[in-house]
Parts: structure tokens; sequence; C-alpha cells
């Protein structure tokens, strides 16, 4: 035990000793065999840098010919410890950094990527090349990729629908095997912004991009050409283009591991036992990304680029007065670039008049939620004379008609009433208010002929939400009613079952006894003569067992007395007298209670 | 049955069904006729004129309300919220006052009646506007405003009944995870109870509202009693109603008690 504490002490001592300078980079690369089309990962790695510092890393050698480099991509780990000397406690953070360039070549060849550099504090320390021998991908002729836009020629600000598809023609196992490893490549997934909607389904296809694997929600079918079954798996991923400009021949592959050999585990299922890259390389893609045109473009125009949209305008007052601030609900509805739309100007293309109304100098930032944007904008009017909300024009680029399009709002009726001025007057005499407050104020009230701003005095138009008739609250009282009643049997038939399994059973089956016997002698008063006095011995004799005592003593005789009156033939048995039974049933009763 | 009876029977059923549907139909197009008054007075600019079309819209939908009660039905919370747009249109502020409570009834957050209501309110003078009470359990129980009182009962009940069925399972299987989620569920619904015993406490009395011009608050039941205040009740005035007698209603307002003829009031509840 002593000689460990010793050596703890002995190494906390020596840590303030290690040195705190960072430690030379190192250069590590993905294990070969490289593949032309496939993204080599290679990492520039700074260990034990203190926290503070930030290094940057890059390339410095030129990138030879037919090489593509991306990144760096930074990672960063953190590590700290606390180290007591004489209990004083002190604590030292480092920071390990990994510099991920990922170098894709388009040819086969002997490529060197370098010589890397890192900047620490002012400092630079450069790490020598890599070396990598790229080669030829077999390309499997069973397998097939495809990645293809609606058009050649498209617009900016256009959401553009991309269609992938995979087809591989082989039995089902085979294709589940390839898909698990399947990677899908194209330069345009990484140049673009696309808007991805969350896998919801377990069929996705997955997608290798600069940031990560992209999971879509996939379509699987079965395909017959040439004589050959395919299996085929089918997304779809909304790019929006953002800039102008011509694209040609950008590369579409997929890689997927093929197995070479298959075996079998111990439950005797078919496992491949060895496997190798295949790949498949799709028609290059080619576009034009085109700039809107600037010719009959509306006034309404902000931006928009789809179909089918749609401008809704709602009001929260339809009664003010001159000045008040009327906020309006402009909503647009369409398929298109909706997360990109800005308000249309509201004046637009013979929209709200500067003169009827004060509009405001900045444009709203909007909400978007599912398949529509929404702004809150705040106007206010400026005359009397305004009867109404002028329809506001919205304008948007339909890319399939190549045109302008414009719609515009259903107008909202408004009544404008006079400003309120205040005169000196008013100020005067609204201090001679009365005792009982109620006379001066509804003088008041008479002469500002009660005006109501701030009201929302718009109605439903439509007779069937009018008429709808609401439930009737009987039908509901009853319900409830039922509801109550049911719950308050349910407890007090849980309890009493609770209490009859809690109770000896001995005693239950002496009462069950006893109640019969009970009932027995009721009967017999039906009865007359012997008949009755036999069937109250008999009822007797079987509760015999339950009395004790002074009672069994009462019972004999009660018995006793039954069966004297059955043999006296010459009796009152005899002319049909029947047999008493009150003393029985005091007697019964006694044993109940 | 004999075949004159069957007859005269199917008859009578073919009228009864035909009549329901004519009323239907009425009310239809007496609902369709006051959106459309509505609707031209807002774009009337002669005062006289809009005044007037506003007041035929608040008769119609009036008598659409009128004719839903008379079918046994309760009308929509819209068709109220549309009476009292209409009515304060008109300048009939209490009828208007009237409508939009009885939405609130319906539907307690309905933001447009609320809305409409507190513009309304802020018209009257100030010794006898009804302020809303921010209480305490507003606050607690903003939740019982998403529901009518019907759904509210239902929820309530609902919940009395799951909470007494697992508590009634609990105790006959021994669980004490399903015991105790019945009590859960009973807690609940105590606490569900709350608001409307609140209300209950708070409302024992019956309140109205004012819709005349010259509802004058005297200190007893007769014509020819001391007037209690200078000026008439404006239009729009909300009281508790403390008795009824004959013609008459005691009424309380800011503290103060006097009868005033029931004519001039409507009473809500």
């Amino acid at each position: 035990m002593r000689p460990a504490i010793v050596f703890t002490w002995a190494v906390l001592l020596l840590l303030p000793a290690v040195s705190v300078r960072a430690q030379q980079p190192s250069l590590v690369q993905q294990p070969g065999p490289w593949f032309v089309g496939e993204p080599v990962v290679v990492q520039v790695i700074l260990e034990d840098v203190e926290s503070a510092a930030e290094p940057i890393c890059r390339l410095a050698g030129e990138v030879p010919e037919g090489i593509r480099v991306q990144g760096p991509q930074t990672g960063r780990s953190t590590s700290s410890f606390l180290q007591s000397i004489n209990g004083r406690v002190t604590r030292r953070e480092t920071t390990s950094y990994r510099f991920s360039f990922a170098v894709t070549a388009d040819r086969i060849g002997d490529f060197s990527v370098g010589p890397f550099f890192v900047e620490l504090d002012g400092e630079s320390l450069s790490v020598g090349s890599t070396q990598l021998k790229i080669q030829a991908l077999p390309a499997d002729p069973n397998m097939e990729i495809s990645v293809s836009l609606p058009g050649q020629v498209l617009y900016v600000g256009q959401q553009v629908p991309v269609q992938i598809r995979w087809a591989y023609a082989g039995d089902l196992q085979e294709v589940q095997q390839l898909f698990s490893s399947l990677q899908i490549r194209s330069p345009l997934f990484d140049q673009f912004e696309f808007d991805d909607v969350p896998a919801r389904t377990r069929t996705t296809l997955t997608l290798a991009t600069a940031r990560g694997g992209v999971a879509l929600d996939a379509e699987v079918g079965r395909e017959s050409r040439d004589g050959r079954d395919f299996i085929v798996v089918q997304a779809s991923r909304m790019m929006t283009l953002d800039r102008p400009a011509e694209y040609e021949s950008i590369p579409v592959s997929c890689r997927t591991e093929k197995v070479t050999s298959w075996g079998r585990n111990l439950f005797g299922d078919r496992v491949a036992r060895s496997t190798s890259p295949v790949l498949a390389a799709g028609t290059p893609l080619s576009f034009t990304v085109r700039s809107l045109p600037s010719e009959n473009r509306p006034e309404s125009f902000s931006g928009a680029v789809g179909q089918g949209f749609s401008i809704a305008v709602a009001a929260n007052r339809t009664v003010v007065r001159v000045g008040d601030p009327i906020t309006l609900d402009v909503t647009i509805r369409g398929q298109g670039n909706l997360q990109q739309l800005l308000l249309p100007p509201l004046s637009a293309d013979g929209g709200l008049a500067e003169s009827d109304f004060q509009l405001p100098q900045e444009r709203p930032p909007g909400t978007s939620t599912d398949g529509m944007r929404q702004f809150k904008v705040t106007v206010r009017a400026e005359r009397e004379s305004v009867q109404q909300i002028p329809p506001v024009a919205f304008s948007w680029f339909d890319p399939q008609q190549q045109k302008y399009m414009t719609t515009r709002s259903a107008p909202v009726a408004m009544q404008v009433l006079p400003a309120q001025v205040i005169s000196a007057s008013d100020v005067v005499g609204g201090a001679a208010l009365s005792g009982d407050g109620v006379s001066a104020s509804a003088e008041n009230r008479s002469r500002q002929t009660l005006i109501f701003s701030g009201a929302n005095l718009a109605i439903e138009k439509d007779p069937a939400i009018l008429l709808a008739v609401m439930e009737s609250g009987t039908s509901g009282e009853a319900l409830a009613s039922l509801m109550y009643a049911m719950g308050i049997i349910a407890l007090i038939l849980a309890v009493v079952a609770k209490r009859r399994s809690h109770r000896d059973p001995l005693l239950f089956e002496r009462e069950r006894r006893i109640r019969q016997a009970r009932q027995a002698i009721v009967e017999s008063s039906a009865l007359t003569g012997a008949a009755s006095a036999s069937q109250i011995a008999r009822a007797l004799r079987q509760i015999l067992c339950d009395c004790d005592g002074d009672a069994r003593r009462v019972a004999d005789q009660l018995i006793a007395e039954c069966e004297t009156h059955i043999y006296d033939r010459s009796g009152r048995a005899g002319q049909g007298e029947q047999f008493p039974a009150d003393t029985a049933l005091r007697f019964v009763d006694q044993l109940l209670r | 049955m004999n075949h004159p009876e069957l007859i005269w029977r199917s008859l009578l059923a073919l009228l009864s069904i035909s009549l329901a549907d004519l009323v239907a139909a009425q009310e239809a197009a007496q609902v369709v006729r006051a959106v459309q008054e509505y609707s031209a007075a807002m774009e009337e600019t002669q005062p006289d004129l809009k005044l007037q079309r506003f007041g035929i819209a608040e008769q119609l939908f009036r008598q659409a309300t009128e004719a839903s009660i008379a079918a046994g039905n309760h009308p929509s919370a819209q068709l109220y919220l549309n009476l009292g747009n209409a009515a304060l249109q008109a300048r009939h502020v209490g009828a208007a006052i009237v409508a939009w409570r009885r939405v609130l009834e319906l539907q307690p957050g309905n933001a447009a009646a609320l809305q409409n209501l507190s513009s309304a309110r802020a018209t009257l003078p100030e010794s006898v506007r009804r302020n809303e009470p921010d209480e305490l359990s507003d606050t607690l129980f903003f939740w019982t405003t998403f529901f009518s009182a019907a759904e509210l009962q239902l929820l309530t009940a609902g919940m009395f009944l799951a909470g007494a069925v697992l508590m009634a399972a609990g105790i006959l299987k021994v669980n004490t995870v399903l015991r105790n989620s019945g009590l859960g569920l009973l807690a609940l619904w105590v606490i569900s109870l709350i608001p409307w015993v609140l209300q209950s406490v708070g409302t024992n009395q019956a309140e109205a509202v004012v819709t005349g011009d010259n509802c004058v608050l005297r200190s007893a039941d007769s014509e020819n009693a001391a007037a209690r205040l200078s000026a008439p009740l404006p239009d729009g005035t909300e009281v508790i109603v403390v008795q009824e007698r004959e013609r008459w209603l005691e009424i309380e307002i800011s503290g103060r008690t006097g009868w005033v003829l029931a004519s001039q009031l409507e009473v809500l509840r």
C-alpha cells in the first residue's frame, strides 16, 4: 500500500514539469486501397494544445491536376485533469485538433498531396505530404444510378425536385446487402442548398455529402428491362437555385460493397464472408440557371418563384378612427420558395394608396409554417373617406410558363371615423363631474355619439357556420351524470368485493345457511298443519351446527315442538291448524344478529 | 294498424319533415339577408341610412337566434357574435353586450367577443363600468377558457370516471400503480372542479344588462319613487339582480341598490 502512495505522489510532483507546449503535428490518412471518385480522408492531428490557442490548418502545396481537395473540417476534443500538491489543487486543460481534408481523384495515378501548415500562436508548424495511389474501381453492370432534374433551363429562386434513382438487377438478399453499404455521391449535393425533410419512414436512400450522410424517404419498386428484373429505389430532394450559372458534366456515382463469397453462420443463415467494392456511374448532369427576366416584372414581385400562389389579407379591426393602427395579417400560400419570400409592397399594383394609408417604411419579417408564409404589418387610415382595405397584389415568376403572374387578396370593408380631437373646453369641462359620476359622463357620451374604435366588427358570412346548431346542454348533462354514476358504482363494487374477499369464508357460509333457513321458515306460513311444522323443523336442523350453547338448546326445543305438532294426529295438526312460525323466525333473526 | 290510419300517419310524418325543411330554409334566407344588410350598411356613406341598415341586420340576426331557440336548439356562437356586432353598429350597446356575453357562455375564449366587449365597456362612464377582476383563479385556470361549459362538464365527468375505474381496478387487483393513477386522476378532477365552484359561488346572483336609454334607478318599486341617481343608467350598464318583484327588479351597481323596471333590462342568468 505504502509504495503505491509514494509512487502516486511522485507522479503528481513530476506533472508540472511536463511541457505544456504543443507537439509537432502529425499526418494520417484513411487506409487504402483508394479509388477514382472516392474521397480519401487525410487528417492533420495536433495534440496537447493549451485550450486558449486556436490553431489554423491549410494545404500549402499545389493541388495536382485531377485531384479535388475539400476542407478542412475541424474537430476538437478537450481533456482536463486536476492535480493536488500539498493541498493546492490546480486544473489543467488541453485540446487536440483534427483537421480533415477530403481528397477526391478524378483519374487513376499516383498523387502527392501536401505539405500542410498549422499556424499556432503566430508560429507555423509544417507537416509533410502524403502519397496516394488511386486505382480504378470496377463498375458493376447490374447496378445503375441516375440523378435527374425536371429541365435543362432553370431559374434563380426556383425550387427544383431532384430525382435520385438507384437500381440493381439481382435477388433481394443481394440487394439488401448492397443497399446497406451504398454511398451515392455527386458534387451537386454539395454545391447547392437543399430543403430536406427529415425521413419519416424506415425505407431511406442515403446520400454521401461533404456535411455527412443525408437520409431521404424512398420508394422501392420492381422494374423489368432487357429481360432483367431490377429492384429500384427512388427518392426526391428539393434543391434551391441561388445564383445564375452554367453547369456542365457534374458527375454522379455510387459505391457499395459486393459480396464475393457467401457463408453460413451458427444458425444456418446466409451471411457475407468477403466483399469487394463496386461502382456505378450515372449520366453527368448539365443545366443552366438563368436570372429572372427584368422585363414585365411587376411592382408587386418580391422574389417568389413557383406555381399556384394565393394571398389573403385579414384586418384585426374594421371600425377605426383616422390614425388608429390596423394590424393586417397577410398570408401567402403556394408551391415555391416560401422560405425566402418578402412581403410585397402593399401599395404596389393598385394596392393601398399612400394618400389613404400610412404604410410601414420597413418590410416586416415573416414566419413560415406548413405551406404558407405569414406577415403582420401595421397600417393607419389617413382619411375618413377610406371605405376598404383595397386588394393587395402579389406577383411571382412561374418557371413553367416562363412569365410573371399576379394575384390579389379580397378587399376588407372598413369604417373610418373622424379622429378624436380634444379641445381646451373638453379638458376644462372634464373636471366638472357630479357626485354620482353618471350624469356628466352620460352627457359626454351622448355628445360623442357612441364611437367604438378598437372593436372587431367583421362578421361571419357563411350561413352554414351561422346556423350550425350547438349541442344541447341537456344531453351533455345526462352523459356527465351517467359518467359520475358509473364511477361511483365502480368504486362501491370494488370496495364491496374487497370486503367480501376479506371475510372469513366459514362465517359467510354460516350466514348463507341461516338466511336460507329463515327463507324456508317464512315460506312455511303458506303451508298447513304438519307440512309447515315439518319444513320449519327441517330448516332448524340445517342450522343446528351453527348454534352453540343456549342457542343450541333453544333450537332443539323448537325442533321438538315441531315434531310434537307433526305427530299430534288427533290434535291441532290433524285439524289442519298451522304451526306458529313466529318463535322460529325470532330465533333465526337473533342468530343473524 | 288499419290502412287509413297508416296513410294519415305517413302524411303527418311527411308534413312534419317538409315543415322542418321549410323552417330551416326560412332561417337560412333570413341569415343571408342579415349578412347582406350588414355588408350594405358597411358600404353606406349616408349616416342615417347606415344606422337604419345596421338596425335591420340586427333585427334579422335576432329573429334567427329566436327561431333557433324556438326550435329547441342553441344558436351558434357566430350567430350571437354577428348579432352583437350589428347591435353595436346600430348603437344598441346593451343588446350588443348581451349578445357577446352569450358568445362567451358558449365559447369562453372567443377573442372577437372579448375584444368587442372590452371596447363597448370602455365607452361607459367609469362609475358604472364593469371591470373584470384579474383574479388569481383566472391566471391559474386560464385553460378553462379553451372549453365551453358543457365541454368542461364532460371533461371533468370523464376524468372522474377514469379515476374511479382505475382506482377500483387498483383496489381489486391490489395494484399500487393503478390505484395511485386513479387517485391522481381524482385529484385532477377535484382541481378541475375548483373554477366551477368559484364561479358558482361568485355568480349565485343573476346578472342583467340595461338595454334602454331611460332606465331610472329608483329608491322603491314604484314609478313615483325618487330617483337614486341624477341621470338614467346608460345603455349597456351591467348590474347584479338582487330580487324580482312583479314588473320590477332590485339591482345592485357599484355598491348602490335600487329598483328599475324589468322591461328595461335583459337578465342573463
